[in-house]
């Protein structure tokens, strides 16, 4: 009886996500032909672009699978009717973003548009360099590439199957058991997570930028990036706010109904991204070392400096204060404009972490646009179609359905 | 000849409910009759109460954040009068004023402002502290801290009659009602 209700109530969401699809599809490849005339023009360019949309859409899948692993491991109720985006987004590392990340390892063996470190009279002339090449080489960052997404793909998959077990167990009982059962090789999954993702941003972020080095930027990433992935989800589920499945539980009213987690847990990661990344700032500022304070002088000169205050006071300040009221938890629509500006803002902050490694000022190519929002339609209409292999929030979860009735 | 009081002053009057759900429907009805000066004592906390009360907003969130945004604003201008105006230290060539360095400092300074806010407010707008209250002259209430849910309408209420208020309560079907001497 539940199940028919709950597949009547998901037709018109299911009807919106089907028509968004093919949009998504026709820009996002439309935008990539864009992004392919730079290849004969400019290639290095092109390249740059594209590695700095896949820095972003592969940052935003590995929320998603940072945030799934924590959603299983703890088993949250306020994540339920999160859950199902954040296992669509995270098995997406296979195959969409392997595949998405071939061009990148193109440029490292051919192009040497991106890395510095792959430039051969660069390192010869540089001591510092070929100390690192141990690490900074050519094979061993596209065999460690592969590697990292086959284990994040095992965990994804495995997730991704026991939850669909779990919709498939038919009582509630046998769902319960399962779901218990993942929670233990979630909270495994996620110290491999941890330690595999660390490596992954210093091959793909910090080794832009090959003389400088922080024990923050994994921790700074992981933070900003579930919050862009949480912020994403809720995103979907407040625009969904009046469609008859998400109506229930979004307007829930109880005391400790499902608003006021989702605004506490964005206000959580915002504040914990700002302590992480002042933590970084402070220390190099006390270290004064050039090693260290690099990072900054390129992204506090010729123009950066502007986009260095707009993210405290986006990803900070307007954060701290919206969602501390508790007035936003109440109000739907004042939630979705608070995720709305975080959704913004991190955008605008991986752009300012990634970019100012290749130009000295502030620029912006026609070529990092079209690669941004053509790996995007990619990355949401396989997300989306994921999301529509099942049913759209857990089944046989009796923690959900006391409030979807 | 003046009117001289006999017995005690009227506190206020009493009424004994059994459980929340009644109380919560109690204060509803008493806040609709127009009542203002009154209050609910209960074993433990009840959703919806405040709002069943007609309680508009609670003072101690906002006494918290601007004792935080003060604590805030003094920490950080402290540290910048003592090591730019009063006694300019040059370190390493920074500038006198070198923020970074003052986030820790401020950031105590509002927590600790903040937790002041929070405790003198709390006691402050609770009236904490208080070593008489009259609602402990009547027997019944001493069952207040376990099982009982009680509503007191207060004499200072300016909509306030003995003879009116008693009727009042005794439409709400409580257990007891009691005149509370001050």
């Amino acid at each position: 009886m539940a199940a028919t209700t709950t597949a009547i109530s998901e037709q018109e969401v299911r009807q919106r996500i089907a028509r968004g699809r093919p949009i998504a599809l026709g820009l996002g490849v439309l935008s990539l032909a864009v992004w392919a005339t730079g290849l004969a023009t400019n290639a290095k360019l092109a390249m740059q672009g594209y590695h700095l949309a896949f820095f972003y859409w592969m940052g935003l899948t590995l929320g998603c699978l940072g945030l799934t692993l924590l959603l299983h491991a703890v088993r949250g109720r306020w994540g339920l009717p999160l859950i199902r985006i954040f296992e669509s987004g995270a098995t997406l590392i296979l195959p969409v973003m392997l595949i998405a990340f071939l061009p990148v390892l193109y440029d490292v063996f051919v192009t040497h548009g991106i890395f510095e470190w792959t430039h051969k009279e660069v390192v010869a002339q540089d001591p510092v360099l070929q100390a690192k090449r141990p690490w900074l080489n050519e094979p061993r960052f596209a065999i460690a590439g592969v590697l990292y997404m086959l284990i994040w793909a095992y965990f994804a998959y495995r997730l991704w199957n026991g939850s669909k077990q779990e919709d498939e167990a038919g009582d509630p009982v046998k769902a319960e058991f399962l779901s218990r059962q993942r929670s233990g090789f979630a909270a495994f999954g996620i110290v491999v997570f941890m330690l595999t993702f660390t490596l992954a941003m210093v091959d793909w972020g910090q080794s832009l930028q090959p003389h400088w080095f922080s024990t923050m930027y994994a921790v700074i990433m992981v933070a900003g990036f579930g919050l862009n992935a949480l912020a994403l989800a809720l995103y979907m589920v407040l625009s969904w706010r009046d469609l008859p499945l998400y109506k229930s539980i979004v307007h829930h009213e109880g005391y400790e109904g499902y608003r006021r987690d989702w605004g506490n847990f964005m206000f959580t990661l915002c504040v914990f991204w700002s302590y992480v990344s002042f933590s970084q700032l402070l220390i190099t500022y006390s270290g004064n070392l050039y090693e260290f304070t690099q990072f900054y002088l390129r992204r506090n000169l010729g123009g950066w400096q502007y986009i260095a205050y707009l993210i405290p006071i986006f990803q900070f300040f307007v954060p701290f204060f919206w969602f501390l009221a508790p007035r936003t938890k109440w109000i739907p629509k004042q939630l979705l404009v608070g995720v709305m500006i975080v959704l913004a803002i991190r955008v605008v902050d991986i752009f300012w972490q990634i970019k100012p490694m290749w130009s000295e000022t502030l620029s912006i190519s026609l070529y990092d646009i079209a690669a941004f929002v053509g790996l995007g339609g990619v990355w949401f209409y396989f997300m989306l179609g994921n999301l529509l292999k099942r049913s759209l929030v857990p089944k046989n979860e009796p923690r959900l359905l006391e409030t979807a009735h | 000849m003046a009117h001289v009081e006999t017995g005690p002053k009227l506190y206020g009057l009493l009424a004994e409910f059994e459980t929340p759900e009644q109380l919560l429907e109690a204060a509803r009805r008493t806040r609709d009759a127009g009542y203002r000066k009154f209050d609910c004592y209960t074993p433990f906390p009840i959703h919806g109460l405040t709002a069943a009360m007609g309680v508009k907003e609670a003072k101690v969130p906002w006494t918290v954040f601007i004792m935080g945004l003060l604590g805030a604003i003094g920490a950080f201008s402290l540290q910048a009068w003592t090591s730019a105006v009063d006694y300019p230290l040059n370190i390493g060539g920074r500038d006198l004023i070198s923020w970074p360095y003052f986030v820790p400092i401020t950031f105590e300074g509002m927590v600790l402002a903040a937790a002041f806010g929070a405790f003198f407010g709390t006691h402050i707008y609770n009236r904490m502290l208080a070593y008489y209250h009259p609602v402990f002259n009547v027997p019944q209430f001493a069952r207040a801290s376990t099982d009982r849910f009680f509503v007191c309408i207060e004499s200072k209420d300016p909509k306030f009659n003995r003879d009116e208020a008693y009727r009042f309560l005794q439409s709400l079907n409580p257990i007891s009602i009691a005149e509370v001497p001050e």
